[in-house]
């Protein structure tokens, strides 16, 4: 009897700091309803995460270079969208592609996109290694200038609530400058996100900050088949051809351009099918931890 | 009881009769029209307690307009078709009490029906007879099409005259009638079969009947709150209660009249003379003051006035409120204010135009999107279900690489910056030839290739044809 009146007692100052859901309700991801999930939009990495990335809580997607992390986040984000939902991506460093999220589905509309570092202004300073030291003070680069907008842009987006998924890309971003942030940092958003409806995803190239119910997803990627070595195709035209949209099968359209009518040497000509000797996606091999439970899983990212 | 004053002519002293006309049956009433040119109906009705009977009503009113050099014929009567008649037809005053009204009107001639016709000019114009030859195809269906809008256009004619027109008049002048009391005693039933609707119309208004009530003119509403400073200001805090005093009021007023602002105005009055003026255009209508506040304040810190603040002023352009149906099957939404203010405190501390969503250009160049305000539409439920695909992480602008190459191939990239990667190429496919905007500064003119690096990253890189130099355009991820 005096143990559970101490553990009320207990639960009732933990909730009042509003620390209730760190310690004594995190549950395990199998346990979380379906509404306080947002599905990821791939079935097995969704299987192995007991239904998506739970709500109001950090979660991390983390890789090497080509792991399939970004595409994993634009597999989410196409997703919330197609449910009606708002998203938001905090670009830390101005990566984001708009038609690589068009592709996999993302209602662009849906999308805030928050634009990070201008690089056309700041590509040397961008260099990790270039830091000018201020007379008296800190060292204050570009990049780490860049991690403080995002992580307050981030900040922003939570307080205003609304948005279903939430991405900080942090990839690329040097592990000395996370690993330089306050620790205070990551609980001070966990706190804003917590009892929300947001589910916030956080790119990095390793483990940074996932909280205690959240899900850490650590992905390795390699290609689906390997890059064919083919020469020029003979029926490639010299001078011909608009562009192309790499990430759609077919040539749309564009500006009205009949490609079928304009003459060689001008514009137009989608010669050969390029398509078919050129990256085809990745397959990746994703371990998903969440709480103390461990899984693995592979998913199968196209072109 | 209604007057109508109908401006006949005035002095040499006064420039603006029509305005001085409105001024002086404005200190009379507050409801009054404009029947037409320099015909102005008023509401009277309620002043026989300050005045006493019509007639020194009218008197009081026409030694008014005397005063200020008008001269008019004045007309006092219960109804506002009435009122315009007797004007008309007698100069002076008149005042027609409601049992005098038929009796009255009997005894004008019918000719007065011309002076109700509708100040506002026709708005249907007649088509030209066929369209310009090039397109113009002789068919039954156009045909019926010119029909139906001809008849369209009477319909308007008619209505902008409401149904006084010459024709009608001679016909009246045919059947032997000469005054309004031979019209208001035919046979209803047999005017509207030899008529149409116009007959019973035109009788109403020879009887004196009103076919609307009077809508009174209302002042154009200007939606703005000014406040001049005894001391001049320098700085934002200070100007935060300032803005914070004129949106108060200006929100609630926009709120009285169903109105949301859609375009936010700041005009700051500078110690120097000059008017510092700002412009924010709204994502979506809102009324919040607190919102009003925060993006004014938000957009000076960005644009700073040069000198200090001697006058503020803030107005809007008005639009109607939008009225917010949530479902109860789909997630709700922030507010219009809540996202106007989130995309106004990031591009504060993003930068202009690097917040919003991205809009794909109909256009083969790489990289071709532009930047467009965050307005979520309302999903489309036959929206395709997303696929899952490779993404590409893009540099902006390209990183310049140093690439070595083999019949062409590259065999190893090299980057200047440590934080990006190279080394030397495991597998490539390409390359991918692409060109075009050849009449345009932006052309482009370049080969693709897709690189597998020995650390496991793919790359896409480029080759500038015109420029001979290998970029690394972005890793896909």
């Amino acid at each position: 009897m005096a143990a559970s009146t101490a553990r009320a007692e207990l639960e009732t100052l933990l909730r009042a700091k509003k620390l209730d859901t760190t310690l004594t309700t995190a549950l395990p991801l199998n346990l979380v309803p379906a509404d306080r999930l947002a599905p990821t939009g791939q079935t097995g990495l969704d299987r192995a995460l007991g239904g998506g990335v739970p709500r109001g809580q950090l979660s991390e997607l983390v890789g090497r270079r080509s792991s399939g992390r970004t595409a994993t986040a634009m597999a989410m984000l196409a997703d919330a969208t197609t449910r009606g939902e708002l998203v938001a991506f905090i670009d830390t460093l101005d990566r984001f592609d708009p038609a690589s999220a068009d592709t996999a589905g993302v209602r662009l509309d849906h999308l805030l996109w928050v634009r990070g570092a201008d690089g056309s202004n700041t590509q040397l300073s961008l260099d990790a290694t270039w830091e000018p030291s201020r007379p008296g003070g800190r060292r204050e680069t570009p990049m780490r200038r860049a991690v403080g907008r995002a992580l307050k842009a981030l900040a922003l987006v939570l307080s205003s609530g609304g948005f279903g998924v939430v991405v900080l890309d942090l990839a690329d971003v040097p592990e000395r400058l996370l690993a330089a942030l306050p620790f205070t940092t990551w609980m001070r958003l966990q706190r804003m996100v917590a009892g929300s409806d947001t589910a916030v995803v956080l790119l990095a190239d390793a483990p940074l900050a996932r909280s205690s119910g959240g899900a850490s997803v650590r992905m390795a990627g390699r290609q689906r088949s390997p890059l064919e070595r083919s020469a020029v195709s003979a029926s490639f035209r010299d001078r011909v051809l608009a562009s192309r949209r790499p990430f759609v099968g077919a040539l749309p359209s564009a500006s009205g351009l009949d490609r079928s009518r304009v003459p060689d040497g001008i514009a137009g000509v989608w010669a050969g099918d390029p398509v078919a000797r050129r990256f085809r996606g990745l397959a990746v091999e994703a371990h998903v931890q969440a709480g103390l439970r461990t899984s693995d899983c592979t998913l199968d990212l196209v072109r | 009881m209604v007057g109508c004053l109908l401006l006949t002519g005035w002095t040499d002293a006064v420039d603006a009769p029509e305005a001085a006309l409105l001024d002086v049956a404005q200190q009379y009433s507050p409801r009054v029209t404009w029947a037409a040119p320099r015909t102005l109906l008023a509401d009277l009705e309620g002043l026989e307690r300050l005045f006493g009977d019509p007639r020194t009503l009218g008197e009081s009113l026409r030694g008014s307009l005397a005063d200020r050099g008008l001269h008019v014929h004045l007309a006092l009567a219960p109804t506002c078709t009435t009122a315009r008649l007797v004007a008309a037809a007698r100069a002076g005053l008149s005042v027609v009490l409601p049992a005098d009204q038929a009796a009255t009107l009997s005894a004008l001639p019918i000719d007065l029906l011309k002076t109700l016709t509708s100040p506002k000019p026709a708005t249907g114009t007649t088509p030209p007879d066929r369209p310009p030859a090039r397109f113009y195809r002789m068919s039954p269906v156009s045909d019926i099409l010119r029909a139906r809008r001809r008849a369209r256009t009477a319909v308007k004619d008619r209505d902008a005259h409401d149904g006084i027109t010459p024709e009608r008049l001679e016909t009246f002048r045919r059947w032997g009638l000469r005054t309004l009391g031979d019209l208001a005693t035919l046979p209803a039933a047999d005017l509207a079969a030899r008529l149409g609707a116009d007959g019973p119309r035109l009788q109403a208004l020879a009887r004196g009947e009103d076919a609307g009530p009077l809508v009174p003119l209302v002042p154009e509403e200007r939606f703005e709150a000014t406040l001049a400073l005894e001391w001049p200001i320098d700085g934002l805090e200070p100007l935060s209660f300032v803005l914070g005093r004129l949106a108060d009021p200006l929100a609630a007023h926009l709120d009285r009249r169903g109105r949301a602002a859609s375009v936010l105005y700041v005009d700051l009055r500078l110690v120097t003379r000059e008017v510092w003026q700002r412009r924010l255009e709204l994502p979506s209508p809102i009324k919040d003051a607190r919102t009003f506040r925060t993006l004014a304040l938000l957009d000076l810190e960005s644009h700073p006035p040069p000198a200090a603040i001697d006058a503020v002023t803030l107005r809007v352009d008005p639009t109607p409120a939008p009225t917010l149906q949530h479902s109860l099957l789909e997630r709700a939404r922030p507010a219009p204010e809540k996202v106007s203010t989130l995309v106004a405190r990031l591009s504060a501390l993003m930068g202009e135009r690097r917040v919003g969503s991205p809009v794909l250009l109909d256009s083969h160049r790489p990289d071709a999107f532009q930047m467009a305000g965050f307005a979520p539409a309302s999903p489309d439920p036959a929206a395709a279900s997303p696929a899952p695909a490779s993404s590409l992480r893009r540099f902006r602008p390209h990183v310049v690489a140093t690439v070595t190459a083999e019949d062409g191939r590259p065999t190893r990239v090299r980057v200047s910056r440590p934080d990006l990667p190279g080394g030397r190429v495991e597998t490539s496919a390409g390359p991918w030839r692409s060109a075009g905007e050849w009449w345009a500064t932006t052309v482009w003119d370049h080969d693709d290739w897709d690189v597998e690096l020995d650390d496991g990253t793919i790359c896409r890189l480029s080759r500038d044809r015109r420029k001979d130099c290998w970029y690394l355009d972005g890793i896909y991820d």
